[in-house]
């Protein structure tokens, strides 16, 4: 049925076309292979769900124009007027932009055993009683605090005054108390927990650095705030343009910088990983095109240069898809050899890339998936030029013997 | 004989049209794919400050606590950052011919007369030595007095652009900005120094750490400074108390910013040779176990000194995802060429019958071979020329993927042309010398006898 014996027997006399497709079919497989497994891990880093309602939130800072503190009751104000603006559905402040990967963050420790102190990187998130609501978030159990609560302070300190209570979210209760464990009432940094919110991540979004979020009643007064607005769905663009005017309104001596949805600073934040998704996607189509092209151009070559041969054995009584099927299984014979050639080299280049570069450790099933793809590649490349081969009439090729 | 074997490959060429363009496209995509990564590893591990590179040095210390992991550090385990306490210790002493401690801050700039809208720029707040050490040019007047690093001095150096921007490039020198409303005298207009990646200060990304305005070291206590950057508390302590109980005026805050181990300030210092390097670490190693018998440093001494091209290795400039992706590229390339060769192989082959012939007719070996080199050649030089101008369409794609600071930089260069132009040509010859030698071996019977 399949003619090994003689395809092999062919090959080994100009073994070094083939050879050169086997190194071709191993290499290729290396690239895909890894530029695959890279693309996967970028890809669930960048759409790891932020809780926050993302589309419907836009941002801006607010910075003065002289060197005195901002001041707690304008912030208060604006964000009033805010409010009251048709479209708007809350507006809160903060230190940074959410997902702009920057802001404070704070190494807390829980107080349940001094002996061994348990502690979490937090994004520490100052806020008032709107942050929730502006950003989308949910309270699973106790209360968010009010903005009778808010201190004023600067980062190191709030003039003296304790915090009435700290809101945190269930992935760092999770991570200080144990999963599913009550934190309310327990005490973090001398101020009781109050409440308990949804996972989520606001200034960060690397999860290896942060275990959650803590929010705290707190006006900063030494750097300009953010304000995070959020809209009902459709009034964005418009409101985009009317808050920034409205604040310049209320206070023109101030500069409004930074106006941008949260779509775009989180573009931002992710815009490395991105980009190294986009051209490795780049690189595998050319890899698999240049390869897939390669291998019709050296079935139809070969075919060619067979043409007698092809005609004799037709000559001789074989069918049309008896040529074809030894174009396929020739064809399947030399790339399932560089597809062993390629699994042994992605494994060996893999584990020099984690060694060197600290990825991870490429998964044998990203390598077999990826070899049966070049095995398909491969026949589908070689399918027309076998086609084309099979239509050698046997009288016009036996003619010149 | 050239022009006759240029013009039987150009006949090659064009009797295999498919094939040929194939061949040549593959070469060219695999020449601009590789070359596009290797610009873009080349621009991001510039280094601007190559030389100082034997001279000038980052510092670090061990100045974490001692229960802390080396979270928050560079890869050698250290802060890349030192506290107000430790420079100014450094700044005092004479252990090194110049010391720079700086961070990063940003003020609204406009002018008394309003003759220009107030923007937000980036200020770099630094000791007066920093022109020195990294080298930079004053066009107008001179750096600030030895006291502006110490007291306040409401004094500023601009760069060539911001006085450009300000002035329309006069001597501003003696004239005023204002910096969030308060006037600040010029004293002196430098060249610009923004070096991309911005070496020598990475804190804020590879390309954050310019700024246009210089201000002196002494105002700290006077403006209550805080860096826009990265500050950490670094203390066995818990971290900053969320409910300090006692009530600390501003005026102490801020002294304990300064006094104790918040860390927000770089250090850069100049070392021209190896015994002023020995001296300073003599130095070091002193204070550093003077302040740790005090209790204000926790680990034992520990430090290091990075030359700028350490330090961009250090603050991984070059992300290990580029060097991954070059690495591909360079696969990638090698695929094309496997490609190319085993097509022009077989074309060769076919055209074999050609070449038996033209040995019976008394062609040597090498006219057989130089013919078929012209050929492969051929289709080389056109990959590769080809390859050069995708290589530019490649780059634009990367520049529509990347930050706007790092688009402004990813263009090539000469070295970059260069390196296409040779890879070019090293493909082109790899892709044509195997299969014209293949040829001219065959033997002279058998290439008859298929006749």
């Amino acid at each position: 049925m399949f003619e090994f014996g003689p395809i092999l027997r062919t090959l080994w006399r100009s073994k070094t076309g083939a050879l050169l497709i086997i190194v071709q079919a191993a290499l290729t497989l290396g690239i895909i292979s890894n530029a695959a497994f890279v693309v996967h891990e970028r890809k669930t880093y960048i759409e790891q769900p932020t809780g926050l309602d993302e589309q419907n939130i836009f941002v801006l800072s607010v910075a003065a124009l002289s060197d005195a503190e901002y001041n707690y009751q304008d912030v208060v104000r604006d964000l009033q007027q805010i409010r009251q603006l048709p479209g708007v559905v809350d507006a809160t402040f903060s230190m940074s932009s959410p997902l702009s990967n920057s802001g404070s963050s704070s190494d807390l420790s829980s107080e349940e055993d001094p002996e061994h102190p348990v502690s979490a990187m937090t994004d520490i998130v100052s806020s008032d009683s709107h942050a929730l609501n502006a950003l989308g978030l949910k309270l699973l159990a106790g209360r968010f605090f009010n903005d009778a609560e808010i201190v004023t302070g600067s980062p190191l300190g709030n003039n003296g005054t304790v915090m009435a209570g700290i809101v945190i979210t269930r992935s760092l209760a999770d991570k200080l108390y144990g999963k599913g464990v009550d934190p309310l009432g327990k005490l973090l940094q001398d101020a009781p927990v109050i409440g308990v919110v949804e996972s989520a991540m606001v200034s960060y979004v690397a999860p290896d650095y942060v275990a959650g979020v803590a929010f705290l009643p707190r006006f900063i007064s030494t750097y300009p705030p953010e304000y995070i607005i959020r809209c009902e769905p459709g009034a964005l663009s418009q409101l985009m343009v009317k808050v920034p005017e409205l604040l310049q309104r209320l206070d023109p001596n101030r500069m409004i910088r930074n106006v941008k949805p949260l779509t775009e600073v989180k573009d931002g934040t992710y815009r490395r990983a991105k980009s190294t998704v986009k051209m490795l996607v780049a690189t595998m189509v050319l890899v698999a095109s240049v390869t897939g092209l390669g291998i019709v151009g050296l079935t139809l070559l070969w075919g060619n240069r067979r043409r007698r041969q092809i005609g004799i054995r037709r000559a001789l009584g074989a069918s049309r898809s008896d040529i074809i099927r030894y174009f396929l299984t020739e064809n399947l014979l030399i790339t399932a050899v560089g597809g062993m050639v390629g699994i042994v080299l992605s494994i060996a280049v893999n584990q020099l890339m984690v060694q060197q570069y600290q990825m991870k450790a490429l998964p044998i099933s990203y390598i077999l998936v990826t070899a049966v793809a070049v095995l398909i590649l491969g026949l589908a490349a070689a399918m027309i030029p076998a086609w084309r081969s099979s239509l050698v009439s046997p009288a016009l090729a036996t003619r010149s013997v | 004989m050239f022009a006759y074997y240029m013009h039987l490959a150009w006949r090659s060429v064009k009797r295999t049209p498919v094939i040929s363009s194939l061949m040549i496209l593959t070469l060219a995509v695999g020449v601009a794919v590789s070359m596009t990564m290797v610009t873009l590893q080349h621009v991001m591990s510039a280094n601007g400050l190559a030389e100082q590179n034997d001279r000038v040095y980052a510092l670090q210390l061990a100045n974490g606590s001692k229960n802390q992991g080396d979270d928050a550090g560079l890869k050698n385990g250290m802060a890349d950052l030192l506290s107000y306490r430790t420079a100014r210790a450094l700044l005092a002493s004479d252990a090194a011919p110049h010391v720079v401690a700086m961070h990063r801050w940003a003020a609204a700039v406009s002018l008394a007369d309003n003759s220009i809208k107030p923007t937000k720029e980036m200020v770099r707040v630094t000791s007066r030595d920093f022109f020195a050490l990294f080298g930079v040019p004053f066009i107008y007047g001179k750096v600030w007095d030895k006291q502006a690093d110490d007291d306040a001095r409401y004094q500023v150096v601009i760069d060539s652009t911001m006085n450009n921007r300000l002035f329309n490039g006069e001597n501003s020198v003696g004239r005023d900005v204002q910096l969030n409303g308060r006037p600040y005298q010029v004293v002196g207009v430098v060249d610009d120094f923004t070096p991309n990646p911005s070496v020598q200060d990475l804190t804020q990304g590879a390309f954050g750490g310019n700024a246009n305005i210089y201000l002196p070291f002494g105002l700290h206590r006077a403006l209550q400074m805080l860096p826009y950057g990265n500050m950490r508390y670094s203390s066995s302590k818990d971290a900053v108390p969320t409910g300090s109980t006692e009530a600390l005026t501003p005026e102490q805050q801020y002294e304990r910013i300064l006094q104790e181990r918040f860390l927000w300030l770089q250090i850069w210092v100049e070392l021209p040779d190896e015994q002023t390097k020995a001296n300073f670490v003599t130095y070091l190693k002193s204070y550093f176990d003077e302040q740790r018998n005090n209790g204000f440093y926790e680990r034992d001494f520990d430090y290091a000194l990075s030359s700028p091209s350490e330090w961009l290795a250090l603050n991984d400039v070059v992300s290990n995802d580029t060097r991954v992706m070059t690495w591909m590229a360079l696969t990638f390339l090698l695929v094309c060429i496997i490609n190319s060769i085993a097509l022009l192989l077989a074309k060769l082959l076919r055209q074999s019958s050609e070449a038996g012939v033209r040995r019976a007719l008394g062609a040597s070996r090498s006219a057989i071979f130089s013919q078929n080199l012209i050929e492969s050649g051929l289709i080389g030089l056109l990959g590769g020329v080809l390859g050069i101008g995708l290589s530019q369409l490649g780059l634009s794609f990367v520049r529509m993927l990347v930050s706007a600071d790092e688009a402004r930089v990813v263009y090539s260069d000469g070295f970059t042309i260069t390196l296409t132009v040779l890879l070019a040509i090293i493909a082109s010859i790899l892709a044509g010398c195997y299969p014209a030698w293949r040829i001219s071996q065959t033997s002279l019977a058998q290439a008859l006898k298929s006749q």
